[in-house]
């Protein structure tokens, strides 16, 4: 087995392991509505950002790593952001700390095809 | 020999600096009350004078009508008119104000698509921005209530911020900068003369028409 696919099977394992992972489940909705339940990994800090005004200022990250089988197998595609407000834009429901329920829109990815990862950026959206 | 008084007195640059502010916050509050039956949430602005960081305030995604825009005022800078100036009661200055009009956006649900959360921070920014523009330009303001103290002042641009590509930002925030220029006088502490001896002099004038003083005082 060479290293490319021992680390495919690594994140693999990585992303089903729901009771000793680092993954929690999240629920994605693609454009046509359809919900699935899936292992992803969640941030959602304060960064520093520099907005072009010469400060740097506190901004909030959020992202959202996803197994690119996992979703295939739950009937989804890729993930990507939908610029045209005529569509439904990709969406990931998670719960924080506090297990609040917390919506978010996808505004971009970055898919790792080798590995078999994509990771959504993501944008708080209101439902 | 030091200054005698106490320096106390705000310079007209901090004097106008506030005052921009107090206009627009003055002017948002008439707005409001005009705004029915609209929403007056529609005129609202909150006001900030020398932040550095106001845009945290939309850190934690408030819904979209609750997050007023925000307007943060700080001075950048002035340059001297020398020709309008004297080296020793007033000078004459040309200030430039920053006026920084903040909007947030937050996507979403529409039906049959959604709002796209960074054209709506957009929108907000602009409307902040117009209505900035438009209280600071008004005929009502043209001295911006300093009359003894501003000669001029006017819009001289307005430049747009906008993240960097590569800052996935959770939240939407866009800015627009209104550089407001302020022609203006300052003055500082005067020398008071004093009294050295008083002179009574009387002016006369002869049948010529000559006009002649007359005085008695004592000589050494």
């Amino acid at each position: 087995m060479s290293l490319q696919q021992q680390a495919v099977q690594d994140l693999c394992s990585i992303f089903q392991d729901e009771a000793n992972g680092p993954g929690s489940p999240v629920v994605v909705t693609d454009p046509n509505g359809e919900q699935r339940r899936v292992l992803g990994i969640i941030t959602d800090i304060g960064e520093e950002l520099d907005p072009d005004t010469g400060v740097a200022v506190s901004g909030r990250l959020a992202s959202c790593a996803l197994h690119i089988r996992s979703l295939r197998e739950a009937g989804l595609g890729m993930p990507a952001n939908i610029t045209s407000e005529q569509e439904r834009p990709w969406l990931v429901e998670a719960q924080n700390s506090e297990n609040e329920t917390v919506n978010y829109k996808v505004r971009d990815t970055k898919p790792d095809t080798k590995l078999g990862l994509v990771v959504c950026m993501l944008e708080v959206y209101k439902p | 020999m030091t200054l005698p008084g106490l320096i106390d007195k705000q310079d007209n640059v901090e004097v106008i600096k506030e005052k921009i502010g107090t206009l627009l916050l003055a002017e948002v509050a008439a707005q409001k009350a005009l705004a029915p039956p609209q929403d007056p949430r529609l005129w609202d602005l909150r006001v900030f004078l020398d932040r550095t960081n106001p845009w945290t305030e939309f850190q934690q995604a408030p819904d979209q009508l609750d997050a007023i825009p925000i307007v943060n005022v700080t001075f950048e800078t002035t340059s001297i008119d020398e020709r309008a100036s004297n080296v020793v009661e007033s000078q004459t200055y040309n200030g430039t104000f920053s006026i920084d009009c903040y909007g947030y956006g937050v996507s979403s649900y529409a039906p049959g698509g959604h709002v796209a959360g960074d054209r709506k921070a957009q929108e907000e920014s602009l409307r902040a921005t117009r209505l900035t523009r438009n209280i600071l330009m008004a005929g009502e303001y043209t001295y911006l209530d300093l009359p003894d103290v501003v000669n001029r002042r006017l819009v001289q641009g307005i430049e747009a911020f906008t993240p960097p590509q590569g800052e996935d930002s959770a939240t939407q925030v866009r800015a627009h900068r209104i550089s407001l220029g302020v022609r203006f006088r300052e003055t500082a502490p005067q020398v008071t003369g004093e009294a050295l001896e008083e002179v009574h002099v009387t002016v006369k004038r002869k049948e010529t028409g000559e006009i002649y003083l007359t005085a008695l005082y004592d000589t050494i």
